[in-house]
């Protein structure tokens, strides 16, 4: 048999468990002519074939001989091994590309066609991001996936510097296998057809991003469509230097952004014929909730009120919105400092009351477009009670030296014991405090006697009241001035 | 010197007409308030730029002219109309203003919550506008020029608050701005046309 010079045969994998050999056949043997394949492996198998291209499924590890033989008396010999074999898997294919052009987001899906693979097998994807009409690289990620013996639907999404809005952009995927039972060479799959995105114009806005909110000190990109030549743009009263995209359209790069004014930050464009903008507004997410107090003045609220710490920079729409919730009862309440037109009339927030529920597990969340922040706080409600100021004040004469001092004091005290002060003023300079407690009641007018006074004599009264398990006391009521009768010459 | 109610022909060509005391009053009592109106509109106009931040305000910054549908400004080819059709014209924009008005007000109270001098001057400016169109549409009725009717306040208001919602915070930034430079304009067009009713004025 005379031997030919069989040309480089070249074994590929896209699975592992089939390879697809070819070869070239050697000069004298036309194409097409026939030729039996013979591969030793644990059994000797023999193809006949006219092709120079055969799949057979893999073979065990450890040199095979593998000989063409021609008809023509042509035979050519050769050792194949799975070392020099390229797993080279199928191009992938991807499912979807989408954006969300408010954020400036893309986001890709994709199938991994693991079930056709062994596993556990190490998949390495490789993603590039390319701006039309250039076609210029300008993201390109890889990672890792393993493939499960399933297929199963990748995501991968990716937020663009440059609005999505002010070039198309295309998105290729391809990826490599690494599968430890196989020892020969992992080789990148070609790259998946192009994905294209591009933004139809919705609305007459031409820079964009439009109203973003973004965390002070970040940088950020805002781009101009303009069908004109643009000749500057500005920032507030800062001029940046333009980046010429496709045609007109151009854009700024800013880093490190200041806290925005209440309206947002200006960004302006101006061309030959007229003027582009848009606004941003750059503040901090909430800070955490500090010196969170929670009281109750009449057992039938709760108010809470906190330090709101560090101020935003974002009011209206964007400002600070709080909920407290309790974890026992599952009940929220909701602050919306939105029509607060003041900076010191946040934060306080009022929930009512459940009958019977004592213990209340709060969690205070404050939430804007930047993030949210939370602080807890655990109370017994009957160990925080403010009373509201005793009012209507009256006092009623027993005889010269007792009298009766009534007042009432908003709020359900029923289940509780009042503590009150008594203030007995004489004169300019005298003074007696008398502590008594009290059975406490719902709404309700309260009496007590005070006893031992000086008949014929001026005093001014007050009286301020607090709970047993004190917390606070009531703000002191108005005076009363009272002169007791005279007594009855005996 | 013959009185009597008086008509708006043309009072320049005719010196020896003069209105009655009391019309001759509201006339002038009409004029005082828009000249003070306009004075107010150039206030509530800084105060405004002042709040949108820069470069508003900025010597070289010319906002985009936004097509504002249902009201223009003034119009130079008006300066040509008798005074009666220019009083029904200033009565008609002042009457479409407080709607515009009321649109920027609650865009500012959104963006500018903690401005409560320039929300208040919004809202002041809505009523006087609508004060100074009526005092117009009264001098009009008594010197026998009827006002057009209810002026293109609907339209406006409701094209400017679909604007200006749809729109981003820039254009009803600029948006706000042209309905505050409208409102100037029209005070003070309003206090010029008046002027040539107040005798002697």
């Amino acid at each position: 048999l005379k031997r030919g010079a069989t040309q480089d045969l070249k074994c590929t994998t896209n699975n592992v468990q089939v390879w697809d050999c070819t070869w070239t056949d050697p000069l004298g043997v036309s194409p097409g002519t026939v030729k039996e394949v013979c591969i030793k492996d644990r059994l000797r198998s023999c193809h006949r074939l006219q092709t120079t291209n055969i799949k057979i499924p893999a073979l065990s590890s450890g040199d095979h001989e593998v000989t063409i033989n021609y008809l023509n008396s042509f035979q050519s010999k050769f050792i194949l091994n799975e070392n020099d074999v390229s797993l080279i898997p199928d191009t992938p294919e991807i499912l979807s590309l989408s954006a969300n052009f408010s954020t400036s987001t893309l986001y890709l899906k994709w199938n991994d066609r693991g079930s056709a693979f062994p596993y556990p097998a190490n998949a390495t994807w490789e993603i590039k991001v390319l701006q039309n009409p250039s076609m210029k690289p300008i993201k390109l990620v890889s990672f890792s996936t393993t493939l499960s013996g399933k297929d199963t639907v990748h995501h991968w999404n990716w937020t663009s510097d440059l609005p999505l809005q002010c070039a198309a952009h295309s998105v290729g995927i391809r990826w490599h296998v690494d599968y430890h039972h196989f020892s020969g060479y992992a080789g990148w799959s070609a790259w998946s057809q192009l994905k294209n995105i591009s933004w139809t114009p919705d609305s007459q806005s031409s820079v964009f991003p439009q109203d973003k909110v973004i965390f002070a000190g970040s940088d950020i990109t805002f781009c101009c469509l303009s069908p004109t030549k643009v000749l500057k743009g500005q920032i507030g009263n800062l001029f940046l230097p333009l980046i010429r995209l496709h045609g007109e359209n151009v854009a700024i790069h800013v880093q490190n952004v200041n806290v925005s004014e209440s309206s947002g930050t200006n960004v302006v464009f101006t061309s030959i014929d007229n003027v582009h903008g848009t606004v941003f507004f750059a503040g901090y997410p909430p800070d955490v909730p500090k010196k969170v107090n929670c009281e109750t003045h009449d057992f039938k609220d709760i108010i809470c009120n906190w330090d709101p710490g560090r101020l935003t920079g974002l009011v209206g729409p964007r400002n600070t919105d709080y909920i407290l919730l309790d974890s026992i009862s599952g009940k929220s309440s909701v602050f919306q400092r939105l029509e607060a037109l003041t900076n010191d009339s946040c934060c306080h927030l009022s929930f009512s009351m459940l009958p019977n529920q004592e213990i209340y597990n709060f969690t205070l969340t404050g939430h804007n477009p930047l993030g949210q922040a939370e602080s807890q706080v655990l109370i017994n409600i009957t160990e925080r009670v403010a009373p509201h100021v005793p009012v209507s004040l009256k006092v009623k004469d027993i005889n010269s030296t007792v009298v009766t001092l009534s007042w009432h004091l908003p709020g359900n005290f029923s289940k509780i014991n009042l503590v009150c002060q008594i203030e007995i003023g004489k004169g300019d300079s005298e003074q007696e405090v008398r502590k008594i407690t009290i059975r406490g009641a719902e709404d309700s007018r309260y009496l007590v006697t005070v006893d031992k006074l000086n008949p014929y004599t001026t005093y001014t009264l007050r009286v301020r009241c607090s709970t047993e398990t004190f917390w606070k006391w009531s703000k002191w009521s108005n005076e009363k001035r009272h002169l007791t009768t005279e007594a009855i010459p005996s | 010197m013959s009185q009597r109610e008086g008509s708006l022909e043309d009072p320049q060509a005719d010196s020896s007409v003069s209105f009655l005391p009391h019309l001759e009053a509201k006339i002038r009592q009409t004029h005082n308030l828009a000249r003070l109106l306009t004075k107010y509109a150039e206030q509530l106009l800084d105060e405004y730029v002042q709040q949108q931040g820069d470069p508003f305000g900025l010597p070289d910054f010319s906002p985009p002219r936004l097509p504002l549908a249902g009201l223009s400004g003034p119009a130079p080819s008006h300066a040509g109309l008798p005074l009666s059709e220019r009083l029904c014209l200033d009565a008609a924009a002042l009457g479409a203003l407080p709607a515009l008005l009321d649109v920027v007000r609650r865009r500012q109270a959104e963006l500018n919550p903690h401005a409560p001098r320039l929300l208040r001057s919004l809202e002041d400016a809505a009523r006087q506008a609508r004060a100074l169109g009526a005092a117009v549409e009264t001098v009009l009725a008594a010197l026998g020029a009827a006002a057009r009717g209810p002026g293109p306040e609907p339209t406006a208001a409701t094209a400017l608050s679909t604007a200006n919602s749809a729109a981003g915070v820039f254009s009803a930034k600029v948006l706000g701005l042209r309905v505050c430079g409208l409102y100037g304009e029209w005070v003070s067009r309003t206090e010029g046309d008046l002027s040539q009713l107040v005798p002697g004025g």
